[in-house]
């Protein structure tokens, strides 16, 4: 029996804010006549799919497009090996054939439209009216996946990818792995089994490209004209390569107590000031508390005190002998010695809030929900005017030396359609890495909001290798800063001379 | 006078200076690509090198149907060119290793873009998939994989295939061992597959004997000690060498201990009896080759090799430019290395003065220029990259100093003449700075000697006004 388009996918959950449902209503509410409404899927011209009316639609939203409802067409057909061509017919008599630049289904779209449906791709749209789709492919007769998945929600993302395994008939075994970068690499270099995919963060790329753990996910080499603002692959992607498909992200944020800060801060001017201040005025053990020792925390200060990349362009390192982090560690050193601010590393700094002892802590969006589960009261903020949050994206890699490298891509693809990112990281207290995707998923956790401005100012966690010396050396250097046995520009001379030394030399 | 082998010559010189993001064009198609080749040695594949097997015999033929219709792909199987790497043998021609494939290994092949895909082969048959590199005829940009196989494997435009031949906790061991050079403040590190595919290359027996009095003979595989410590420093009577064993042992050298005596020569070496030495006693050890097994002390034979020390005058580079048919830049490496496979030693006598001078005939410099569109070993080995008519109806040479003088000579008494030499060394030492780097000289006892020759010393370019 041919599925029913919409049926397999469920529309969008209750919670959706105001806006989006009235976007789909209006969607829906522009339905043809029932003629009109009728069409055809087929697949090497077996028809898969019927359906005369939409009852069901599967949100979608287009790159560089508005949001709009619809059914990719990657979800009605069998997964393929090679898309060869896409046949249209339309109500008119005429046809169009369409030859697509790669073979990813899941980027086609079919959408109603008021005057019929129309199909809709990446780069171009059908005129409406469309009564029937060949697809014209070679089936994947790959049926069975290895997943490897880590950090938060698995259960949620396990949960998706039985839908994804039921719906397509293959056998996809997921299991936890603690570290993907080690297991990745430990298994690369014992000549182990990898699985064909993995769960991965950005500043993974250095090791698992090294070792040769990981394939470009060729199909995606494809990037948007402005890749600065598909910020997710950005963090996946080098000057060659697009080395994972992102998934959602995290974000640097500002947590508080407001019983401790008596209420929120005044958001009408939430800068570095406004922060400054409200920190200030905070009651409790501690006022403020965040590793100031990681150069993690003390990044997104520097770049708010101007720095324009972490990495410099033309020197390939992280230069650190420079204004702005001058600037920044002078900041945090007056906020340390008047009292506002405590260092403390993660776990302490988290125990202290949970306590009620810290009125406000700096850390990333992945520590809420844990929160959550303890009652604590908090408020979440966004990162001021003058601190640039960090950006923490996962996402799915392929293994290279997976057995399934196209199942591996079909997956990737399925995950990267932002129906899916929207439901997976709403469940989860994420936000999808695929921006068009943040309307579907406004509202339906309680931090969308800070997220989403989060992401507008935000950078992604520099991939280059370079960072992970900055970041090891600065460990050390910003210990002899807060323990009084280095000035700054002491501190910073040095440590300027040892992270290009140790970039350099590798 | 040493007999030089031209084929052998000439393959280094094409070899070494075939830029590196390029392969060497297949004359008769066009097509020109390299996929490198990883097993239990390496090896660049050419075009050149299926289509010579393909007209061989070896040639196969499959049906496909893909995106753009039905088509005819022509190449070799999978399987044969896994035979370069998968250890059966070491040199040509190669054998298929049949039942290491049908024990199982994995091969994971990978395309231009980085797609990957792996198998075990023991789940596919060794004539299931195709090398191919022609579809209907026409000859493809790069190889790719067909059969029927799944499409997982039927990889585009091929740029790697690795064979995971050996035991999985050596195989990435192996593949990271870096051979540490220390060249007065230098340091250099070198993997074994650099050195496997190194020209200086040579197998021969060796032996040692131990303090007990145990005799050890076997073939061993390497490259030659002493040319390869001069890609990195200037070898004289002073340098000493030291061996540093990744166990500690030290063993230092006179450069006396290691000079070539005729035929026997101190070789690094990572093959014993046609196989990589294990990490124990390897990777790398000293030995010395020869027709005659020589035999040396065993605490001379030093394991593990993991560091070499040299303290010697650092290497001066230099290019020889040729210029005819074809413009060619030579540089150091690549004639120093030509002159260590075998190259010809004279003996030039000038103003009663006699010296033994090594360096390479001038007529096999000139087959490089001579055409505009063969190189030596550039295309099927059918095809002759000497232009042997021109040389015969003659054409004039010139043979121009850095400072401008020139001597003119005649190919027809130069061709074919391995008396009339461009040599790189003096009695064993480079070419003192008179005649540094290349200097014209001929056997005393020449057959022919070209009129017009003189003794033009610092030579930077060879002109064949063809």
């Amino acid at each position: 029996m041919p599925p029913v388009l919409g049926k397999e996918f469920p529309i969008v959950p209750p919670r959706t804010s105001r806006t989006y449902v009235v976007a789909l209503a209006l969607a829906l509410s522009v339905w043809l006549a029932k003629d009109a409404r009728a069409i055809e899927v087929a697949f090497n011209g077996a028809v898969a799919a019927r359906e005369s009316a939409l009852e069901d639609a599967h949100i979608v939203a287009a790159s560089g497009a508005s949001l709009f409802a619809g059914v990719p067409l990657g979800e009605v057909v069998p997964l393929v090996a090679e898309l060869h061509e896409i046949r249209v017919s339309f109500r008119d008599g005429s046809s169009q054939l369409i030859r697509p630049p790669d073979d990813n289904l899941f980027a086609w779209t079919l959408v109603p439209s008021d005057s019929g449906w129309r199909l809709t791709g990446s780069d171009e749209t059908t005129k409406a009216g469309v009564t029937r789709v060949d697809v014209r492919a070679v089936r994947l007769d790959a049926s069975s996946l290895s997943v490897w998945l880590s950090w938060e929600g698995i259960d949620t993302i396990e949960s998706e990818i039985a839908r994804f395994a039921e719906h397509f008939g293959v056998e996809v075994d997921s299991s936890t792995v603690p570290n993907t970068r080690a297991k990745l690499v430990a298994t690369e270099r014992a000549r182990g089994v990898p699985a064909d995919v993995a769960m991965i963060q950005s500043d993974y790329l250095p090791d698992l490209v090294e070792a040769g753990a990981i394939q470009p996910v060729a199909p995606f080499t494809r990037l948007e004209p402005s890749p600065g603002v598909n910020k997710g692959r950005a963090a996946f992607a080098d000057d060659r390569y697009l080395w994972a498909e992102p998934f959602y992200f995290d974000s640097h944020v500002v947590l508080y107590n407001p019983e401790l800060t008596g209420g929120s801060p005044d958001f009408a001017s939430w800068n570095r000031d406004g922060f400054t201040a409200f920190a200030r005025r905070s009651r409790g053990e501690v006022r403020a508390a965040w590793n100031a020792y990681s150069a993690y925390w003390l990044t997104p200060f520097v770049l708010g005190f101007g720095k324009e990349s972490v990495i410099d362009p033309d020197l390939e390192y992280v230069r650190v002998d420079d204004e702005a982090t001058r600037d920044a560690l002078y900041y945090v050193l007056r906020l340390v010695e008047d009292g506002t601010l405590t260092v403390m590393e993660r776990d302490a700094m988290t125990s202290y809030f949970v306590a009620g002892r810290a009125a406000l802590i700096l850390t990333g969006s992945y520590a809420l929900p844990g929160l959550d589960s303890l009652g604590v009261p908090y408020e979440v903020a966004p990162y001021p005017e003058g601190i640039v949050p960090f950006l923490d994206f996962k996402g799915f890699a392929v293994s290279r030396r997976s057995r399934n490298p196209i199942l591996a891509r079909r997956f990737l693809e399925y995950f990267a359609t932002p129906a899916i990112q929207a439901r997976v990281a709403g469940e989860i207290f994420k936000m999808p890495a695929n921006h068009h995707a943040f309307p579907l998923v406004a509202g339906r956790h309680r931090y969308t909001e800070v997220l989403e401005m989060s992401y507008e100012r935000g950078v992604p966690v520099p991939n280059q290798r370079a960072y992970t010396v900055y970041k090891d050396l600065m460990w050390r250097m910003l210990r002899f800063l807060f323990a009084g046995q280095m000035d700054i520009d002491q501190m910073l001379e040095r440590s300027d001379a040892l992270i290009l030394n140790a970039t350099r030399n590798g | 006078m040493k007999k030089v082998t031209i084929t052998l010559v000439l393959t280094i010189i094409a070899t070494s200076f075939a830029p590196a993001q390029s392969g060497t064009p297949d004359a008769v198609s066009g097509a020109s690509w390299k996929v490198e080749l990883e097993g239990i040695r390496t090896h660049e594949l050419h075009a050149y090198e299926v289509r010579h097997m393909m007209t061989d015999g070896a040639q196969e033929e499959m049906d496909v149907e893909d995106r753009n219709g039905q088509f005819t792909y022509a190449g070799i199987l999978l399987s044969q060119v896994a035979a370069f790497v998968d250890g059966a043998a070491f040199e040509e021609p190669w054998r298929f290793d049949r039942e290491r494939w049908l024990a199982g290994y994995e091969v994971t092949v990978t395309a231009v873009d980085g797609y990957a895909a792996t198998f075990d082969t023991s789940e596919v048959a060794p004539d299931a998939i195709l090398f191919a590199i022609e579809r209907n005829g026409e000859v493809l940009d790069r190889p790719r994989l067909v059969g029927s196989v799944a499409r997982n494997l039927q990889v585009r435009d091929i740029s790697k295939v690795e064979l995971a031949l050996g035991s999985s906790e050596g195989y990435q061991a192996r593949r990271d061992f870096r051979l540490t050079l220390v060249a007065n403040d230098d340091t250099h590190r070198v993997s074994l597959a650099q050195l496997a595919e190194s020209p200086l290359f040579a197998r021969g027996r060796g032996q040692f004997t131990t303090s007990a009095g145990s005799v050890y003979a076997s073939e061993y595989g390497g490259v030659y000690l002493l040319e390869f410590l001069e890609q990195f420093v200037r070898i004289t009577d002073d340098t000493a060498v030291t061996f540093v064993a990744s166990d500690g042992y030290e063993m230092t050298f006179g450069i006396s201990q290691l000079r070539t005596e005729g035929d026997v020569a101190w070789i690094l070496a990572f093959e014993q009896d046609g196989a990589p030495i294990p990490i124990d006693p390897g990777y790398i050890r000293t030995v010395k080759i020869g027709p005659d097994t020589p035999n040396i002390p065993g605490h001379l034979s030093v394991k593990m090799v993991a560091e070499i020390r040299v303290s010697g005058e650092p290497v001066r580079e230099y290019t020889l430019k040729l210029r005819g048919q074809k413009d060619v830049d030579l540089d150091r490496t690549t004639l120093q290395s030509a002159l260590a496979f075998e190259g010809v030693t004279v003996t030039f006598t000038h103003r009663g003065e006699s010296n033994e001078y090594s360096g390479i005939p001038l007529h096999y410099l000139l087959a490089y220029a001579d055409d505009p569109e063969y190189t030596p070993h550039g295309q099927d080995s059918a095809i002759d990259p000497y232009n042997r008519e021109a040389a015969m109806r003659g054409f004039e040479i010139d043979l121009v100093a850095t400072d401008g003088f020139a001597v003119t000579l005649d190919s027809r008494e130069v061709y074919d003449n391995d008396e009339v030499i461009v040599a790189l060394k003096k009695n064993g030492e480079i070419l003192p700075e008179s005649e540094w780097p290349l200097v014209l000289v001929w056997d005393e006892d020449a057959a022919v000697v070209p009129n017009g020759i003189r003794n033009v010393r610092n030579i930077d370019t060879l002109r064949l006004k063809m």
